[in-house]
């Protein structure tokens, strides 16, 4: 064997490794973007001269325009006014200095509406990385709580700021052995404040029920007309003093018995039959008419008194909500009576409706569905 | 004898600040809105105002807002007595309109009403 030197050649083919490789980046990178489209978040690249560079599903819908308008362009460009924003800067901040951020900012459209959003920004070697919730919904339940908060505090105040005055009244000036009769007086009025403040609690508590969906319905069999009649007794006082008379009228065949919550359907007619006898005119009068027609049970309530005006009757059902004429005619209502009637027949299956002539009366149209035991048992089964 | 307006919907609050007003020899006039609060401080001139901010037909903001346009509501002392917190918007338009108090009537004792009015009127 010679000593010769030999040059040994060795070629790889690595055409179909690289191949191989691109192919799962490929594949990865696939995968990737499936990921992103289809998230819930928003998520968007911006390059560092605020051109989108890439653009998920989540982020065109809560950007409000379509991704071949926005794709390519500058923020500049596709939401005129962006750069004054606090949104912006945060952007350049990150951008530039290289920074993390997190906010949650209310955007303005370009048509004028306006939404919440929470950010997470992030710098990537492109530019920046913005993910984003629409947190619009969650603002304007958190308004509304604070809101309710706000009403139901000085709701709540109110009688008791009264009896609070009252008492020191009564005691500073010793009105029970020196004036008796103001004292009697006094008392009368902070009893009827104590009750307000009673009644008051009960709803709130009802309400905060519905809010959780912790309402308990207890159903029985239940007639309705022997209740309305007991109904009617116990307000007789009441609509005597203001010389109301309340008719009740049984139309149609005979009114069946209804499976329903006694109790709740007492509060919501009570409410309803409270409302028009406070808020009706002196000798006005008030008609209940009972009418089962096919499965439907049709209770209506017509007043004569000061009607509901046409922007007012829009927002009647609504928490706290009062008419400028009811508060100036009754002073003591909670604005919740309607609210809670509506929560309840609803969760029944019903519905209540009201046709009102400013200054006419009004007329409240409630339906049930009449319900057996036997239909509701196997409901629950 | 000084004359008190008490603009008050609530009627409890307004038969018990008459009947004390009253009592402690002020003439007292009084109204269940801000509307009908406005033309009667327009036409009665009273020395002092007390002022409830929530009613119906105009609030308290906007009646105070309104009076003081002119050299007799620039000059008249009023006393803002209101439930409302003091962080609610309406009652931040309230101080805007510089009343001479603002008192929370569930935070304060009917007998320190009556001291700041004997104050404000002595």
């Amino acid at each position: 064997m010679t000593n010769k030197t030999h040059i040994l050649s060795h070629t790889i083919d690595t055409s179909k490794h690289e191949n191989h490789q691109g192919t799962v980046e490929r594949n990865i990178e696939r995968k990737l973007e499936a990921i992103f489209d289809n998230m819930v978040e928003g998520c968007q690249i911006i390059g560092f001269d605020y051109r989108y560079l890439y653009l998920n599903k989540a982020i065109i819908k809560q950007g409000r325009k379509t991704k071949k308008q926005l794709m390519g362009n500058t923020m500049m460009e596709c939401y005129p006014g962006i750069e004054k924003t606090e949104v912006f800067a945060n952007i350049k901040t990150c951008m530039e200095k290289r920074l993390h951020i997190n906010m949650e900012s209310e955007f303005e459209f370009p048509d004028g509406n306006k939404g919440w959003f929470e950010l997470r920004m992030e710098p990537v070697p492109d530019g920046t990385l913005i993910f984003s919730v629409d947190i619009t919904g969650r603002k304007a339940a958190d308004k509304a709580k604070s809101e309710f908060i706000s009403v139901a505090s000085h709701a709540l105040r109110t009688p008791l700021g009264i009896s609070k005055w009252y008492l020191e009244a009564i005691r500073g000036e010793d009105y029970i052995r020196t004036a008796p009769k103001i004292a009697k007086n006094y008392l009368s009025e902070i009893y009827r404040n104590n009750e307000r403040l009673l009644a008051l609690v009960r709803n709130l508590l009802s309400i905060s029920r519905i809010d959780q969906n912790k309402i308990k319905d207890h159903p029985e069999l239940v007639n309705i007309v022997e209740l309305i009649k007991k109904i009617i007794k116990q307000m007789s006082l009441i609509a005597k003093k203001r010389d109301i008379m309340v008719e009740l009228k049984l139309k149609g065949p005979k009114v069946p018995k209804i499976f329903i919550d006694r109790l709740r359907l007492q509060e919501v007619i009570e409410n309803l039959l409270s409302n028009s006898i406070n808020y009706n005119v002196p000798h006005g009068k008030i008609e209940l008419i009972l009418e089962p027609i096919k499965d439907i049970l049709y209770l209506n309530i017509t007043d004569t008194g000061i009607g509901i005006e046409e922007e007012d009757r829009k927002k009647l059902f609504t928490k706290f909500f009062r008419a400028q004429k009811a508060i100036i005619t009754n002073t003591e209502g909670s604005g919740l009576g309607l609210y809670l009637a509506k929560s309840y027949i609803e969760g029944w299956g019903g519905k209540i409706s009201l046709k009102s002539t400013e200054g006419k009366g009004a007329s409240f149209m409630i339906e049930l569905p009449i319900r057996t035991k036997h239909k509701q048992d196997k409901q629950l089964n | 004898m000084k004359k008190i307006l008490i603009v008050e919907d609530e009627l409890p609050y307004q038969k018990l600040l008459h009947d004390q007003l009253d009592v402690n020899g002020y003439e007292v006039i009084q109204a269940n809105d801000g509307k009908k609060g406005l033309s009667l401080a327009n036409k009665e001139h009273p020395d002092l105002i007390l002022l409830d901010v929530r009613m119906p037909e105009m609030d308290g903001m906007t009646m105070l807002h309104e009076l003081r346009k002119d050299s007799y509501g620039k000059s008249v002392k009023i006393i803002v007595l209101t439930n409302l917190e003091p962080n609610d918007e309406l009652i931040k338009k309230v101080i805007d309109n510089k009343p001479s108090y603002y008192l929370v009537k569930s935070d304060i004792k009917l007998t320190d009403l009556l001291d700041k009015i004997k104050e404000l009127l002595p």
